[in-house]
């Protein structure tokens, strides 16, 4: 049921155009982000926004220090709906609708992934297009558990997933209404 | 779809203090499989101590790891088992706990580091790069040894009432009902532990010492120029310190100063201690029903570890 409700949903969304071309709406971030060691100068840009550091040389492409499965391969949309194996999946909408994005492993701050749909009611207003405080329902389709954040860094409210569990909606957790606010994950 | 039976009430649907969970989950010391306690009052900590508890975390994970593995090699197939040690892994609940005040000088939440840090696209696992190998229809087949038809599905209520879809066919659907018994039990035993202790934590900021504390905590953070009245308000300032992109390095300054009033405050405020008598004597205002979810909780994550670790234990020896 569910993989035919989502195919249903992609080809809506790719026929009414909400759904751009195929692998580069979701995690669009992997083909447009840039980064470069720099001292005092631009140091990256995702999507357009750049990430500035004033006096200190650091290196934006390593693996975020409390990364414990430095395996994150955010790889676009899946064109087929469903929530590919190997991979955790967060959806712009409740009950799996709307733009889709994976990822693997730890992430500290879902900021880097752009989605062209978290805007306007679809995201909190400070999600900025970004994965960031936008995701309405979660899949775990890793054949690992994940805790899911409200705050960047593994902090704040959470929900817990393991491997073939879904939430079709965030609104009514223990955490209170983690609805477009979830900005990290950890995988256990 | 199967709905699972809906004998665990819904309660508690108030917004709760998170950051309390957070607080309490630092100071509980890390423990393995635990017998259930005859002294129910000690419950509260039990079921926090399961979450923070790395070696049953582990062996719960990789015993689901071994038999999947066997399963999957049943069925033709190839997986990949990555059985985890214990310093490979977190706590359930992992805060971010600098803990201690030069860090926080230094390091503030650490959000600036990982915001920086953090990789927008990683290495692939072998698992996933040897399914990418897989052709569609070889992909679908694995997908459903692994999880099996995708209608084979419970739904199940928490205790705080939300509810968790499970795919319960395949090959993880076998390594839960050998681990777990049932997708119920482990939804008791793995789903319902973030929201017990946020229960928990909620009775224990209410009508407590530790309530008064938090109630001196904000105060003070009042003095420090910052209106938040818990350690989890103040994160939550300092978080949205990057909601608008603005990376740099006075942002990063606005989170330390941020955190460093915080972990002055709350030791001024004797956060810790305080809670540390509250927990003790949060058990006599649990309601009925929730003290049953409780022993519930514990009996079923009690087992789940003893039976991972049998299993663990197995492969190793």
């Amino acid at each position: 049921m569910k993989k035919s409700k989502l195919i249903n949903v992609a080809v809506v969304l790719a026929i009414t155009g909400l759904m751009p071309l195929v692998g580069s709406a979701a995690f669009a971030s992997g083909s447009s982000g840039t980064a470069a060691v720099a001292n005092g100068v631009l140091v990256g840009t995702v999507n357009g926004i750049s990430f500035i550091d004033q006096d200190i040389t650091v290196v934006p492409s390593q693996t975020s220090a409390n990364s414990t499965t430095p395996t994150a391969v955010p790889n676009g949309i899946d064109i087929a709906g469903t929530c590919y194996a190997t991979y955790s999946c967060m959806w712009v909408s409740a009950n799996q609708v709307g733009g889709q994005g994976q990822f693997q492993g730890t992430n500290g701050w879902w900021g880097v992934w752009a989605q062209s749909q978290c805007t306007g009611s679809n995201a909190a207003p400070d999600s900025g297009g970004t994965w960031n405080d936008c995701a309405s329902s979660l899949e775990d389709g890793q054949a690992i558990s994940q805790t899911f954040y409200k705050n960047i860094n593994y902090a704040g409210s959470s929900i817990q997933l393991t491997s073939g569990q879904y939430q079709e909606e965030l609104t009514t957790t223990s955490g209170g209404n983690l609805n477009d606010a979830i900005s990290s994950n950890q995988a256990s | 779809m199967r709905e699972a039976r809906n004998f665990r009430s819904h309660i508690f649907r108030a917004v709760t203090f998170v950051a309390v969970a957070l607080s309490v989950l630092a100071m509980w010391p890390t423990v393995g499989a635990q017998a259930i306690s005859k002294d129910n009052s000690k419950l509260p900590t039990e079921i926090a101590s399961y979450a923070e508890s790395l070696s049953g975390i582990t062996a719960i994970s990789n015993a689901e790891q071994i038999l999947v593995s066997r399963c999957m090699a049943r069925q033709g197939q190839i997986f990949y088992e990555e059985l985890l040690r214990n310093d490979q892994i977190s706590p359930l609940f992992s805060p971010p706990e600098p803990g201690s005040l030069a860090q926080r000088r230094k390091d503030g939440y650490g959000y600036y580091s990982v915001v920086i840090g953090e990789p927008t696209q990683g290495k692939a696992s072998k698992e996933d790069s040897y399914i990418r190998g897989l052709s569609k229809a070889e992909q679908t087949n694995y997908e459903r040894a692994m999880f099996g038809n995708p209608n084979d599905k419970v739904l199940t209520h928490l205790i705080d009432g939300s509810s968790v879809y499970t795919n319960s066919g395949g090959c993880f659907g076998i390594a839960y009902d050998e681990i777990f018994g049932s997708i119920e039990n482990l939804v008791w035993s793995f789903n319902d532990l973030i929201p017990a202790i946020n229960q928990i934590s909620t009775l224990v900021s209410t009508k407590t010492p530790y309530a008064k504390a938090l109630t001196a905590y904000g105060k003070c953070m009042v003095r420090r120029g910052y209106r938040v009245n818990s350690p989890e308000g103040a994160r939550l300032y300092a978080d949205n310190f990057y909601a608008s992109h603005n990376i740099n390095l006075a942002t990063r300054a606005r989170e330390v100063k941020v955190a460093v009033a915080d972990y002055q405050c709350g030791a001024s405020a004797h956060l810790n201690t305080s809670f540390e008598t509250s927990i003790k004597s949060v058990w006599s205002v649990i309601p009925r029903h929730f003290k049953r979810e409780l022993e519930i909780i514990s009996t079923e994550r009690g087992r789940a570890e003893t039976i991972s670790m049998s299993i663990v234990d197995g492969v190793t020896k």
